[in-house]
């Protein structure tokens, strides 16, 4: 069973957070799935094998310039905007 | 007239073609089809111009104008795929004010031959999920009972299919989620090959398993719509440039090699099913096919290893659902940090927040070598023997579930439980290759079973021949 502490560093590493009622539930199924692929830690696997991506296939495209999508387009889905950016609360005060 | 609801693809495009029918009545035809199972929930918008798309198909038709190859076919999309215009909300409450920006590559393509964009469809969160239960606009239903999931996370588009709700529909497939709703659902679903269908607008899970895939009522569309909507894409560096064959010209061989690995007949000893696999085995070695046994020493390790590769990708892709760029933002946040937590609190599902927290952890400092890098090797190990077994056989068969759809809300409190539904179908996506799963038999309270048919990478053709092939033997015909 994975700890309270690993439960609040996990959640924090994602960006999460949870009340009492909802941590409990998290925790248990949380350390339900640990557990399960916790079973691949045991599978012995030879050091020198390739972890490059099995798919084999990502080729980059050449470094273009091209045009994109118009910025209000892009911004329509925003649930705040201003001056044509997203906008979020004030980060840094003038002093 | 016979009901144009239960045609497919090919023949509803024929049939408005030589003006025996006219799109308008189609569309319509199906409108109410969905208005009526709307118990189904498996569509959770019809899309207002549909009609007045279907009316320009008819004027077309009408004026003698050359129709293009799918003119006038509807089709459903699932929930996480872009239509320009349209919401997209990957059955999520956090995604409630999306709409698309663009069509994804799927899409434009469709839309090309002239296919009409009916509606959405239900599917789990995010595509987490394998019953379609865990959804925002609540549970959706099996085709053929109510009382049953459709299976997921494409649940809806299954079920449509299958409750002749739409001519076919998109679903996308990361461990199993067209497969095993098609086969929930008694339809046709197949998981091509990575690379092979574009992702672009496609809102990712985990972008190295995902492929879009078409659900339908025949072997000879899910060819040809395969064929449309594959195809190296520019905006989609994965997209592979292998050439697509034309699979909608069918014919099979006299007799094929299948291959049958030792540890998914391990597992099939144990399950109520299995005489309907050693049925269909039977019938074609009587036919003069070959079997050839191999294994595949990780097998057991598939539902581990995609846990931890799905979960890594889908903690990165799921960052960018922040309460900035697109979704809601928590009314109660006061700070840029607080943005991202509670807004990202308040809007996931709980599935979804779990994952995402598994993907953290496989990835955390001191955890990274143990899971995600071996979970890595061990794919890579699984693909070579895999790779090693389509050296002996043309393809492999297993079976896509192991039992008909459960009862909606029969899975307990353990997440486990919900993630063995994908046994046999996460092979697929952690190798890369393709598989089609067609009905294949009845289980328990006469509900369809699937069977996959899986070949080597890019060789869907061979296992569409194969497909109709099995399919005839199954039916009683000539081979």
């Amino acid at each position: 069973m994975l700890s309270k502490e690993e439960v609040k560093h996990i959640l924090a590493l994602s960006s999460l957070e949870a009340d009492d009622e909802e941590f409990e539930v998290l925790q248990r199924r949380l350390s339900q799935m640990e557990e399960f692929v916790s079973q691949i830690k045991n599978a012995d696997v030879d050091e020198d094998v390739s972890v490059e991506d099995a798919v084999d296939m990502n080729t980059l495209r050449e470094d273009e310039p091209k045009e994109s999508y118009p910025v209000e387009k892009i911004l329509a889905n925003a649930p705040k905007q201003k001056y044509g950016a997203f906008a979020v609360p004030l980060m840094m005060e003038d002093d | 007239m016979t009901d144009v609801t239960k045609l497919g693809v090919l023949e509803t495009a024929k049939l408005i073609r030589e003006k025996k029918v006219s799109c308008e009545e189609v569309v319509r035809a199906y409108i109410k089809n969905i208005e009526e199972k709307i118990v189904l929930n498996a569509v959770v918008e019809v899309f207002d111009d549909a009609i007045d798309e279907a009316k320009k198909v008819d004027e077309r038709v009408k004026n003698g104008e050359k129709l293009r190859a799918l003119e006038g076919v509807p089709m459903l999309i699932k929930d996480n795929i872009l239509i320009t215009g349209k919401h997209a909300g990957c059955a999520s409450r956090f995604m409630q004010n999306f709409v698309a920006p663009y069509d994804a590559t799927v899409i434009a393509k469709l839309r090309n031959e002239g296919v009409i964009f009916l509606g959405r469809t239900n599917m789990d969160e995010f595509a987490m999920g394998s019953s379609t239960e865990k959804s925002c606009y609540g549970i959706c239903r099996n085709a053929l009972d109510t009382s049953r999931v459709p299976g997921g996370s494409s649940g809806g588009s299954a079920s449509a299919v299958g409750a002749n709700l739409a001519c076919a529909s998109l679903g996308s497939d990361t461990g199993g989620s067209i497969r095993q709703p098609a086969s929930y659902n008694g339809v046709y679903g197949v998981k091509p090959t990575y690379g092979r269908v574009s992702r672009y607008g496609l809102i990712a899970f985990a972008s190295s398993l995902d492929q879009i895939g078409p659900i339908t009522k025949n072997i000879e569309d899910n060819a040809y719509l395969l064929k449309v909507i594959s195809g190296k894409d520019e905006h989609d560096m994965t997209s592979a440039s292998a050439s697509v064959d034309d699979y909608n010209e069918i014919k099979s061989q006299k007799s094929y090699k299948f291959g049958i690995c030792d540890e998914v007949e391990k597992q099939l000893t144990n399950l109520v099913t299995k005489p309907v696999y050693d049925k269909i085995i039977e019938k074609l070695k009587k036919n003069g096919c070959e079997f050839v046994h191999f294994s595949i020493k990780d097998f057991d390790l598939c539902l581990p290893i995609y846990y931890v590769l799905s979960t890594a990708e889908a903690t990165s892709n799921l960052g960018r659902f922040d309460g900035v760029k697109y979704t809601v933002r928590s009314e109660r946040a006061d700070n840029v940090p607080e943005i991202y937590t509670k807004s990202r609190s308040e809007g996931f599902g709980e599935e979804v927040k779990r994952r995402i927290m598994l993907g953290s952890y496989v990835l955390s400092s001191g955890y990274y070598d143990a899971y995600y890098n071996k979970a890595k090797k061990l794919q890579r190990r699984l693909t070579n023997q895999l790779t090693d077994a389509f050296k002996e056989c043309d393809a492999v068969l297993l079976p896509t579930t192991a039992n008909v759809a459960f009862k909606i809300g029969s899975k307990g409190d353990n997440p486990i439980d919900m993630y063995l539904e994908d046994l046999f179908t996460t092979l697929a996506n952690i190798t890369g290759v393709p598989s089609f799963s067609i009905p294949c038999g009845k289980g328990e309270g006469d509900m369809p079973l699937g069977l996959q048919i899986m070949c080597n990478k890019f060789e869907e053709r061979k296992m569409y021949e194969i497909a109709k092939y099995i399919e005839k033997l199954l039916k009683g015909e000539n081979v």
